[in-house]
């Protein structure tokens, strides 16, 4: 039969382990509002019994373990999600910007094509008015410096992309560090036994982050875990991090490269940075291109039609803008007008002073498909087009994650959260069991005390 | 033509906006039969739509305008700058209400691709390890294979 001591030691099994759930429970009250923080639920499990023949007795109550409730899969969809948000939210902004250059105002290349067309067909009315001669340099001035200025502008705008690639790795290199601290705070505490909650909450914020910034995979491990990049290349491998670093490359914009020197520039597709790689080494480049196009047609059709006329002296036309480069690379940063004297402008077709033809047929460039099989002004819509378009789905697809992200993170609450009337609950519960452990010591005591009196009774 | 037909677009595009809206909750809900009624509401309005006739009110769009400058007397032949005032305003507002359908139908086809997505891991979950993942995306039609019994499209 078991001794009163026993009992004693059960019931006291019993408080311990009470006062354990209600730590806990208090702990999850004091986090209520703290962020990233998952609830935590103390696991009780029955000590081993003792055997004394032919009874089995029960030797109480042990607080096993105090677990953070977590849902591994939901984590893993946050992540995922995570890495478009910031994917998009940076390529929506970056496009927003370039939106800018091509907004329909008085200096817009869209205006200015426009206004030197124009100006042609004014000067065809009367070929030898000097100063409508004059206003067709000038418009010819002015489309080249909204070239110029979008050119510019550009390439401005990549250069400050890429000195956001920069700051995002040096970010990235100081997440992958603190994971690699906090996999080792872990794996120390979980080796013991000890609960590692806390700093699991903070390294799973910590992914969140890096997420946001990079496509991560994550790859659970025995007490610890390894990140790499979407394509592989390791971030942090237990307690150890890789740091990734940029190198200017010719064109001064930066590569990234792994620590072990592989460039995975290409490769990094999501998070801010493969957005803000998006945007510099593929969406701007693909206007620069365009424009570039669009501004050596123009110059070369011009200069053409200005060869085959007669200026004002009745010599053979000259070019009216500098040539562009051969190969048309960094023709709308570079288009200027070659001349100043507007009496070199050929809008005589025959050499007379009187003639328009050349003027007329100038104006025609207008309307003919010289760029790409299109017009000037279709072409240049067809750039507005392609860049309003763009934007409007890197904003739908910003929009969509957030929309799925935050649906995740109230799922997350749901399960991780911590809810009030819950652990109202739960500390009503453990405040009466340690109730009851202590009314049984106190019941054991009157017991003891009843044995004792006994002893002395019969002493 | 635009003071006869543009409040009844703008009435429908309205309806059509309000309906994807509707639609997206559903689709975050994964309430199969709300996504399908806003789909058939959705062919509804947009059948509606295509019937109106759409002349004339494209042509008074103020970016048009601003960029028609060199090509005033061709704007002029279709009519747009003689539109009074009002009825720009009318055209303008049908612009921005198909603008804002544009931009809700492509955010709902950003989360269908999420849910498809979504679909198609869980597809995978419930086939099991013996199944090679290869051949839930080689159809090319999307759809996907009768796997362990299942009817098509029961999945």
């Amino acid at each position: 039969m078991s001794s009163l001591n026993a009992s004693l030691a059960t019931a006291l099994s019993g408080l311990m382990a009470d006062q354990g759930a209600m730590q806990t429970t208090t702990n999850n009250v004091a986090n209520v509002n703290t962020p990233g923080y998952s609830r935590e639920e103390a696991v009780l499990v029955a000590s081993d019994p003792v055997v004394l023949e032919p009874l089995t007795f029960g030797t109480g109550v042990t607080l096993q373990s105090v677990e953070s409730i977590r849902d591994p899969i939901l984590e893993s969809q946050i992540q995922q999600q995570s890495q478009a948000q910031g994917q998009f939210s940076t390529l929506t902004s970056a496009l927003q910007q370039t939106q800018v250059n091509f907004t329909t105002s008085t200096g817009d290349i869209g205006t200015q094509i426009s206004n030197f067309f124009d100006s042609i067909n004014q000067l065809s009315t009367n070929p030898t008015d000097l100063s409508l001669r004059q206003t067709v340099l000038t418009a010819a001035g002015n489309l080249s410096t909204s070239f110029n200025n979008t050119a510019n502008n550009l390439t401005q705008q990549q250069q400050d992309l890429d000195l956001s690639v920069v700051q995002t790795v040096q970010q990235i290199n100081q997440l992958s560090q603190q994971i690699a601290q906090l996999n080792g705070q872990i794996s120390n505490l979980q080796n013991v036994g000890e609960s590692a909650g806390t700093f699991v909450d903070q390294r799973t914020q910590a992914i969140d982050q890096l997420s946001s910034l990079v496509d991560v995979s994550v790859i659970p491990s025995d007490n610890s875990l390894t990140l790499t990049t979407g394509n592989g290349a390791p971030l942090v491998v237990g307690q150890e991090s890789f740091q990734l670093q940029t190198q200017p490359t010719a064109s001064g914009l930066h590569d990234i490269y792994s620590q072990a020197g592989a460039d995975i520039t290409s490769q990094i597709t999501s998070g801010q940075l493969g957005g803000t790689l998006q945007a510099r080494d593929q969406a701007i480049p693909a206007i620069q291109t365009q424009l570039d196009t669009l501004a050596s047609g123009l110059a070369t059709a011009v200069n053409t039609v200005q060869a085959g006329g007669f200026d004002l002296n009745g010599a053979a036309g000259t070019n009216l803008f500098n040539p562009p480069p051969v190969n048309g690379v960094g023709a709308a940063a570079s288009l200027s007008v070659a001349i100043t004297d507007p009496s070199l402008i050929a809008a005589s077709s025959d050499g007379s002073a009187g003639s328009n033809g050349n003027a007329e047929a100038m104006y025609a460039l207008n309307s003919q498909a010289i760029i790409g099989g299109q017009s000037p002004t279709d072409y240049y819509s067809g750039i507005v087009f392609n860049v309003g378009n763009d934007t409007s789905n890197a904003s739908a697809e910003q929009t969509a994650s957030g929309l799925v992200l935050q649906q995740l993170n109230d799922q997350r609450s749901s399960i991780s959260g911590v809810n009030l009337d819950e652990e109202a609950a739960n500390m009503v519960q453990y405040q009466d069991a340690y109730a009851a452990s202590a009314q049984v010591v106190t019941t054991i005591n009157d017991m003891m005390y009843a044995t004792i009196q006994m002893g002395t009774l019969t002493g | 033509m635009v003071e006869r037909f543009a409040p009844t677009r703008l009435k429908l595009l309205r309806e059509l906006e309000s309906s994807l809206r509707g639609s997206r909750q559903a689709l975050l809900a994964l309430d199969l039969a709300g996504i399908e009624q806003g789909t058939r509401e959705q062919v509804g309005l947009v059948r509606e739509l295509q019937r109106l006739p759409r002349r004339g009110i494209q042509m008074a769009g103020p970016a048009l305008e601003q960029r028609s400058k060199g090509r005033e007397g061709e704007t002029k032949k279709n009519g747009a700058s003689e539109l009074p005032a009002w009825s720009r305003e009318a055209a303008e507002e049908v612009r921005r209400s198909e603008e804002a359908v544009l931009q809700a139908a492509r955010v709902q086809a950003a989360l269908l691709a999420r849910a498809r997505r979504k679909l198609r891991i869980l597809a995978n979950m419930l086939a099991g390890p013996s199944l090679n993942y290869s051949c839930l995306f080689a159809k090319p039609n999307g759809l996907a294979p009768v796997v362990y019994g299942m009817r098509d499209g029961e999945l």
